[in-house]
């Protein structure tokens, strides 16, 4: 049976657990409302974007462009997005799990995976054909440094040496939930019945300065580079938010731990007086007698 | 007077989201063009420049640098890479960044062709950024 100092140095070391996950959590928190007040602004520019490209293309007669054609290459590239820190809850194991999944269904494509975070990569780099890691200089990527990435990728597609970029990552859904998934970003894809569809809805056609064509050389590249972005603003979100989640139920978990161990202890404390009193009573009454 | 809507997206964030305005002139690459209500559908392309839009309340500024217009019955979408409203500007920053672009550029000393790009980008930017901020 436990004795009360060991008890006492155990509710210590849990109390000091529960300050560290405490601090944590409020600074995932503070984080987070950074994070989600990006990604929010972003999106309405990432969606109208790709919208526009959507609509101009299924409009436009016989356009193509490099980015939307099928390559003839059965190598493929996933960027898979996780963090370079653990203690987010499920953020990594699940994006794990996700990727594992794809792979083990796209069998037939030769698969070579790009790491941004090196969480998912430790857990997973065994079991595919790992390739680079990228870091950044700071804990938040600026938009350059996406950039870098997303042309590195892109310059593959063009090449004709990959068929298609894949990115796998944790999208933000709300402060407590996220969606781990794989997404197609190249060659991008406008369903054919999404085209019938914009159709319909626009009967009339747009006036163009200058033209649809040059419009949509411009725009295509910058919906490419915005939808990676986009991924990455989601993942940092997202990390945040787990990670404030598994803090919180981290403090929760100790503030219980204490409440119990503390319980234990001071029943252990009585007993012991108890046990005293009566050897000292009847010590007494053995004097006595 | 009829009015419409006006949306401003750029990738730091929204802007302007629905704004009722009766007037607006932008920059295109043909180009400034002024948009009113009722106006036909169109979708050009943005170049840098400054923004003007008049509504109810007054007339504003906004500096725009290259990005997408879309005027779909009677909602204007603008989609800019980056936008500035003219009275957040700050002068005495852009003056200072004009003067230095200025400095580097008056080939007193080599600088590579990077580089020159940079400034001669700085430059244009400062400009803008007095330009919006003096029509205010």
């Amino acid at each position: 049976m436990a004795n009360i100092k060991d008890l006492k140095k155990k509710i210590k070391s849990t109390k000091g657990t529960l300050k560290i996950t405490k601090a944590m959590k409020l600074v995932s928190a503070s984080k987070l409302n950074k994070a989600q007040a990006r990604i929010l602004g972003l999106r309405p520019y990432s969606t109208e974007l790709e919208g526009t490209v959507n609509t101009v293309s299924a409009l436009a007669q016989n356009y193509s462009n490099v980015y939307f054609e099928e390559k003839q290459s059965k190598h493929s590239v996933v960027l898979v997005i996780s963090s370079d820190k653990g203690l987010c809850g499920g953020y990594n194991s699940q994006l794990a799990k996700v990727v594992r999944r794809f792979a083990a269904e796209k069998q037939d494509e030769d698969l070579k995976f790009f790491w941004i975070g090196k969480k998912v990569r430790d857990l997973i780099a065994r079991e595919v054909n790992s390739d680079k890691t990228f870091t950044f200089a700071k804990v938040d990527p600026t938009y350059e440094e996406i950039r870098k990435i997303a042309d590195e990728l892109g310059q593959m597609f063009l090449n004709g040496e990959v068929g298609k970029v894949y990115v796998a990552y944790n999208s933000f859904v709300s402060a407590i939930a996220f969606d781990s998934k794989v997404r197609q970003i190249l060659p991008m894809q406008v369903e054919t019945s999404t085209k019938e569809e914009i159709k319909e809805k626009y009967p009339y056609d747009f006036k163009y300065e200058p033209t649809a064509e040059q419009i949509l050389d411009t725009l295509v590249p910058e919906v490419y580079l915005t939808t990676v972005y986009t991924c990455m603003l989601d993942a940092i979100a997202s990390e945040h938010g787990s990670r404030m989640n598994a803090m919180e139920n981290a403090s929760k978990n100790s503030g219980e731990m204490i409440k119990k161990l503390t319980l234990k202890m001071n029943k252990l404390r009585q007993a012991r007086i108890t046990t005293e009193l009566i050897e000292v009573v009847s010590g007494a009454e053995s004097l006595n007698g | 007077m009829a009015a419409f809507k006006l949306n401003l997206y750029t990738p730091k964030g929204v802007v302007i989201k629905d704004l009722e305005c009766d007037d607006l002139v932008i920059p295109t690459v043909r180009g400034q063009i002024n948009i009113l209500p009722e106006h036909t559908h169109i979708l050009t392309e943005l170049s840098t420049g400054v923004m003007t839009v008049k509504t109810s309340m007054g007339t504003r500024h906004f500096t725009v640098t290259a990005g997408l217009c879309r005027v779909l019955k009677d909602t204007v979408t603008i989609l800019a890479f980056t936008s500035e409203k003219a009275e957040d500007v700050d002068v005495e920053r852009a003056k200072s960044a004009k003067a230095k672009a200025m400095d580097r550029l008056s080939g007193k000393e080599v600088i590579s062709d990077v580089d020159l790009i940079k400034f001669r980008r700085k430059l244009e930017r400062a400009e803008l950024r007095l330009r919006a901020a003096n029509l205010k």
